[in-house]
C-alpha cells in the first residue's frame, strides 16, 4: 500500500511543551500504516537533534531514545535546516548522524515532493 | 528591592528581549527549561551588557543535551541553588 507522502516538520525544542511529542507519534502512527514519512527539522527544532539528552533528569523520556527507535519503523528520512543550524552555533557533525543537513533551496523542494506537510 | 527573573522561553521569541528590558542592577536572572538554550553561543551575548547575575538551571541543561555548550561566564545552579536564590531575592518574577 504506497500512501500520499507526509512531510512532518519539527520547530520547537524538545521539552517546553508537548508538541514534538505528537509529532513523533505521528509520524510513527503513518509509519505504522506504511504510509511514507519524512522529518525536518528547523528553527528550535533543531534542539531535538543533540545527542546525549538526559531528560530523566526532568522526568520525561528523551528525545534521542525516540529518534533512535525510528528506523526500527522505516522512518529513515530525517533532514535538519542549515540556516536554523547556522543562528544556533550548531554544526552538522554535532547532530545524530543520519540527519541530511538541507540549504534553503533543497528545503523548499522538500517540501514541494511531499503531499502533505504537517507543522509540530 | 531584589527580583529574581526566571525566563523559561527559548531565544527564538520575543520574551527574553523583554524580560532583559526589565533587569535591574542588582536583580538575578535564572534560566530554566527552554531558556537554558539562551546560556549556549550566540544567544549568550545578550547577556554580555546585563547589570545582573545570571544562572542556568544544570538539570534542564542536562535534559537537553547542551551542558557543553553552556558560556563559561554563566553560573550553574541545580534546584537547591534556585530556592536559596528565590529566599536571598525580595520577589519572583516570572517570563514564560
Amino acid at each position: 500500500m504506497s500512501g500520499k507522502s507526509l512531510l512532518l516538520v519539527f520547530r520547537r525544542a524538545p521539552y517546553g511543551r508537548s508538541l514534538s511529542r505528537a509529532g513523533y507519534d505521528l509520524a510513527l502512527a503513518a509509519a505504522a500504516f506504511e504510509q511514507p514519512v519524512s522529518l525536518l527539522f528547523m528553527d528550535d527544532g533543531v534542539w531535538q537533534l543533540l545527542p546525549e539528552q538526559h531528560a530523566d533528569q526532568i522526568n520525561t523520556k528523551s528525545v534521542a531514545s525516540t529518534l533512535a527507535s525510528l528506523p526500527l519503523y522505516d522512518v529513515e528520512n530525517l533532514y535538519v535546516d542549515m540556516q536554523s543550524l547556522d543562528a544556533r552555533g550548531l554544526a552538522p557533525v554535532e547532530l545524530r548522524k543520519e540527519v541530511v543537513p538541507l540549504d534553503a533551496t533543497a528545503v523548499q523542494a522538500l517540501m514541494h515532493e511531499h503531499h502533505q506537510v504537517l507543522v509540530f | 528591592m531584589a527580583t529574581l527573573h526566571t525566563l523559561n522561553q527559548s531565544p527564538s521569541g520575543s520574551t527574553l528581549a523583554s524580560c532583559l528590558r526589565c533587569l535591574a542592577p542588582g536583580d538575578s536572572l535564572l534560566l530554566l527549561e527552554d531558556g537554558v538554550y539562551a546560556a549556549c553561543s550566540p544567544h549568550v551575548s545578550a547577556f554580555k551588557e546585563s547589570p545582573c547575575a545570571v544562572y542556568v538551571l544544570q538539570a534542564d541543561a542536562e535534559a537537553r543535551g547542551v551542558t557543553g555548550r553552556l558560556d563559561p561566564a554563566i553560573e550553574t545552579t541545580d534546584y537547591r541553588g534556585f530556592v536559596e536564590l528565590a529566599a536571598a531575592c525580595d520577589s519572583v518574577q516570572s517570563w514564560y
